[in-house]
């Protein structure tokens, strides 16, 4: 009763300086299954995953493929087994085209001159075989998020793997993106192929997955059937204890108003068209205010543009009564602004510097850790030392762990520990859980409506429906870089919501 | 905090072997090329190149590594300072022959300085000069988003030009085609080094120099502005985003770096041992040389009092090679291919650990920015 596995793990080990990343771990992927891979931040699912793509080797453990067992020592080797990965940050080479981004690194050669036609002519039947829809001669810089994945998914297909892993594949697509991957993923497995899908979405994972592995802290929890299994028993058993998916919000108290944004109008760079449209809207003292709508819509813009990280056109920003409007960054901050970037790698952290050096990159200058002109870094230390305690942020060396090897959602929690800790008035808090695991989504939320209820004010900006729905008090839906709806979400359905932010509904007082 | 002690220490161990390995591999080059030149006597010179000169010249010797390394030394630290903050300053030609200008020039003109002044005040002035002459490209790449490379070199042709003219205009010698000397008062004093190295030309300067190569270490590990430098070099988006005004950042940065090489200028000729500028085409060589020995120190400006040691070991060594019958030239090709092999060794390590690393990163952290595609 010997089934064969397309893929085994074996006692799987692997460490980093100061953690088990890998701790004995032992994975089967069956033929044609598509197996998610559940756990918190920093449980070691990336890791795994690189051990098998040959990015890490393991200190110990074996894997076999198909049966038989095989030595991985890069990912070349890992493409000759026909496994492919997709990553999150994607590898393509942004001025290249789409075919020529899928055929580099194994580029057929016809009498010395590359085959470009042949290489599309089987791009565009995988392309048809598996629907995933890309335009093969455009340039990647121009494409979607959503497109570039398919690219990068078409990239493994044209290597004939057939062993696909996602890393996290969803955390960047928005809500319409996610279902025709979802429909992808499914395609793919019909044809056979096995496939690994890390998610921290549960929802995604019961739609999409046949079974579930779950690690925790390095070691491998359970392996369930999805279909015997519910959200709650997957969390539970994830993070060790119950998590609760609803977020208790207390009796709203609104005080005065701490932002105050008047008739603001951004313009892109390179179009003259406004990507903010003339918007107006303030913040009170005790709300949660969530920016909605479909990516793209100028919500992004708006943020950068109350931060001043992008130049505005035209209009009025107040704060505390205090006009900004033309105040720098710094000033901003100081005057009560702390902002939890959409972007983490480019805005939130320096990566080649270690965690404590993060954690003081708003105060380094405060004379909380500086001293005529000095910084005192033991005092910097014991400061980052408390917010590893207090946001649980889970790191291999403590506060000299350097940005660049965490986690991804341990990085992120970093970003909302030190904003969180400047205490300002205003919060702005852009896709906070993206990436995050679900007992630290609870968390985050939890730290949300405290700063609510402490009375400061929370501008939040969200693509996930059930993120805006449960958190905020208020909803502004933006389409085509205006403010089409001001909207209670206790007195509206995600059905009407869809409605403003498809630009099908409009607010009259707001049109 | 015994704990961090130790991996500073680690780390930097790290960069050091990395730096020596370099270093070996330059060496052994040498050696290949003595060896295609003149087989016979290749050894013999190798050794005399490796131990600096110092069975040749003795005590002279090391005087003259010391005044040697000098000059680079502090056009090293120099450059080091601009490279943390990830600016390209490619100037130290230019901001070196504006520094050894201004130092000439003051130390001739301005007689009416007393004592000590007599050499302190063109140090100063000549330190101004160059952080003015590096202000230019500064502003433009702050303000007008140009490339620092190219504007510096840029301004390397234009201070050669303005010198060579400013030296005929003002302090020309035209018996020997090269400014005017020193005079005696305004030599830097020796500080009892000359009755230490007879014969060698070491002076108060390279204590300056190790001096500043310290305070440019706290600086940057010590302080706000040095986080601020070093964090702008590693991410500007970041500092934008934390209020951190890397516009003027860049530009205190590279006028730092300038004032620095051009001291480095200005020491060489208040040594008064004699170098006068020449008025001719060509960079000085220091602006180059401190590129090298920067890389070489993997930036770190106590790295660079090392580094530049023992670029100035191998430049003396190489001059006692001669006595073996290699002409000159060969001498020139040997130390500077040791030098510049070194840096670039060093130079491809560090890429390929930081291309290995941005893949790692890459696959063990996936989640990260969308919008980055543009
Ligand atoms: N290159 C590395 N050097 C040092 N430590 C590392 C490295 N890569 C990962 N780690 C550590 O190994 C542990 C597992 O990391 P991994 O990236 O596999 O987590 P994950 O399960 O993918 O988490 P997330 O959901 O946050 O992405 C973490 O504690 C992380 O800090
Ligand atoms: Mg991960």
């Amino acid at each position: 009763m010997d089934e064969q596995f397309a893929v085994e793990m074996q006692d799987i080990v692997k460490t980093f300086p100061g953690i088990v990343a890998c701790d004995d771990i032992s994975l089967q992927i069956r033929k044609g299954e598509i197996h998610a891979l559940l756990g918190e931040n920093g449980a070691g699912k990336s890791t795994l995953m690189s051990v098998l793509f040959g990015m890490y080797q393991p200190e110990s453990g074996t894997i076999k493929v198909h049966g038989k067992p095989v030595h991985i020592t890069g990912p070349r080797d890992a493409t000759a087994l026909g496994i492919g990965m997709v990553h999150q940050h994607f590898k393509l080479v942004e001025c290249f085209s789409v075919v020529r981004n899928i055929i580099l690194g194994s580029e057929s050669m016809k009498n010395g001159i590359l085959d470009l036609k042949t290489a599309r002519k089987r791009i565009m039947e995988l392309s048809d075989r598996y629907g995933l829809a890309v335009d093969p001669d455009a340039i990647v810089s121009d494409i979607t998020v959503g497109m570039q994945q398919r690219v990068e998914i078409l990239k493994t297909l044209y290597r004939e793997s057939d062993i696909l892993i996602f890393d996290e594949p969803t955390a960047v697509l928005t809500p319409q993106e996610i279902e025709e991957l979802i429909t992808i993923i499914k395609g793919l497995a019909a044809e056979g192929k096995s496939i690994v899908f890390i998610s921290h979405k549960l929802d995604e994972i019961s739609k999409v997955a046949d079974r579930v592995t779950i690690l925790r802290r390095g070691k491998k929890v359970a392996t369930l059937n999805v279909a015997e299994t519910t959200k709650e028993e997957m969390s539970e058993l994830m993070v060790g204890r119950k998590v609760s998916f609803t977020v208790d919000k207390g009796e709203q108290q609104l005080g005065e108003t701490v932002l105050d944004v008047k008739n603001l109008v951004m313009r892109s760079r390179t179009s003259q068209k406004n990507i903010v449209d003339d918007i107006s809207f303030s913040v009170r003292r005790g709300e949660i205010v969530c920016i909605a709508g479909i990516d793209g819509n100028g919500q992004s813009e708006t943020i950068y543009g109350l931060t001043g990280i992008m130049p505005i056109q035209s209009g009025t920003i107040t704060l505390n009564g205090k006009d900004i409007t033309k105040a720098d960054v710094r000033t901003r901050n100081l005057s009560g602004i702390s902002h939890i970037p959409e972007d983490r790698h480019k805005y939130g952290l320096i990566l080649d510097y270690s965690l404590k050096e993060n954690l003081i990159l708003k105060n380094y200058f405060k004379p909380s850790v500086q001293r005529y002109a000095f910084i005192n870094w033991d005092k910097a230390e014991t400061y980052s030392e408390e917010l590893i305690e207090k946001y649980d942020i889970r790191t291999t060396l403590g506060a000299k762990t350097s940005a660049r090897s965490m986690s991804g959602g341990n990085q992120q929690k970093a970003i909302i520990a030190r904003e969180i800790e400047e205490n300002s008035d205003l919060l702005i808090a852009v896709q906070p859980t993206r990436g995050l695991d679900v007992g630290a989504i609870e968390f985050v939320h939890k730290q949300l409506v405290a700063q609510r209820d402490a009375g400061k004010a929370v501008l939040m900006m969200s693509l996930e429906l059930d993120e805006v729905m449960d958190v905020s008090d208020r909803v502004l839906v933006m389409f085509e870089g205006k403010i089409v709806a001001d909207i209670d979400p206790k007195k509206t359905t995600i059905q009407q919501m869809g409605l403003y932010m498809a630009g099908v509904k409009k607010e009259e007082q707001h049109a | 905090m015994l704990k961090r002690k130790r991996s500073l220490n680690t780390d930097s161990l790290a960069a050091l072997s990395a730096s020596v390995l370099a270093a070996i591999v330059g060496l052994l080059l040498a050696l290949v090329i003595l060896l295609i030149c003149d087989a016979k006597n290749a050894w013999p010179g190798f050794l005399t190149l490796i131990t600096g000169g110092i069975r040749e010249g003795g005590i002279k010797a090391i005087g003259d590594i010391l005044y040697q390394a000098m000059p680079i030394m502090m056009c090293g630290a120099g450059l080091a300072f601009a490279f943390k903050a990830n600016v390209f300053n490619i100037g130290g030609g230019g901001q070196f022959l504006m520094g050894s200008f201004v130092a000439i020039y003051t130390a001739i003109k301005w007689e009416f300085l007393p004592g000590v002044l007599r050499w302190i005040v063109p140090l100063i002035v000549a330190a101004l000069s160059g952080a003015l002459w590096a202000l230019i490209p500064g502003l433009l790449k702050a303000y007008r988003n140009v490339n620092v490379i190219i504007s510096t070199i840029m301004m390397n042709y234009l201070a050669r030009y303005l010198v060579n003219s400013l030296i005929k205009a003002s302090i020309y010698n035209v018996t020997t085609g090269q400014s005017k000397s020193i005079p005696a008062a305004a030599k830097m004093p020796t500080l009892g080094l000359d009755k230490l190295f007879p014969g060698s030309s070491a002076n108060i300067g390279i204590f300056i120099t190790i001096a500043v190569c310290i305070i440019i270490h706290i600086i940057l590990n010590k302080t706000t502005f040095g986080y601020e430098l070093k964090a702008c070099g590693l991410n500007a988006a970041a500092c934008k985003y934390a209020g951190i005004r890397e516009k003027r950042t860049i530009v205190v940065s590279i006028m730092i770096s300038g004032a620095l090489v051009a001291l480095g200028g200005a020491l060489l000729y208040l040594s008064g041992s004699g170098r006068n500028i020449r008025v001719y085409d060509t960079q000085p060589t220091e602006g180059f040389t401190g590129i090298s020995i920067a890389i070489l120190a993997n930036n770190s400006p106590l790295g660079v009092i090392l580094s530049s040691l023992f670029i100035s070991f191998l430049t003396i060594g190489g001059q006692y090679i001669q006595s073996y019958g290699f002409v000159k030239e060969i001498v020139n090709i040997v130390t500077s291919s040791v030098i510049y092999l070194s840096a670039f060794t060093l130079l491809l390590r560090v890429f390929f650990d930081s291309a290995a690393r941005k893949r790692q990163a890459k696959l063990s952290h996936t989640e990260s920015e969308k919008g980055v595609t543009t």
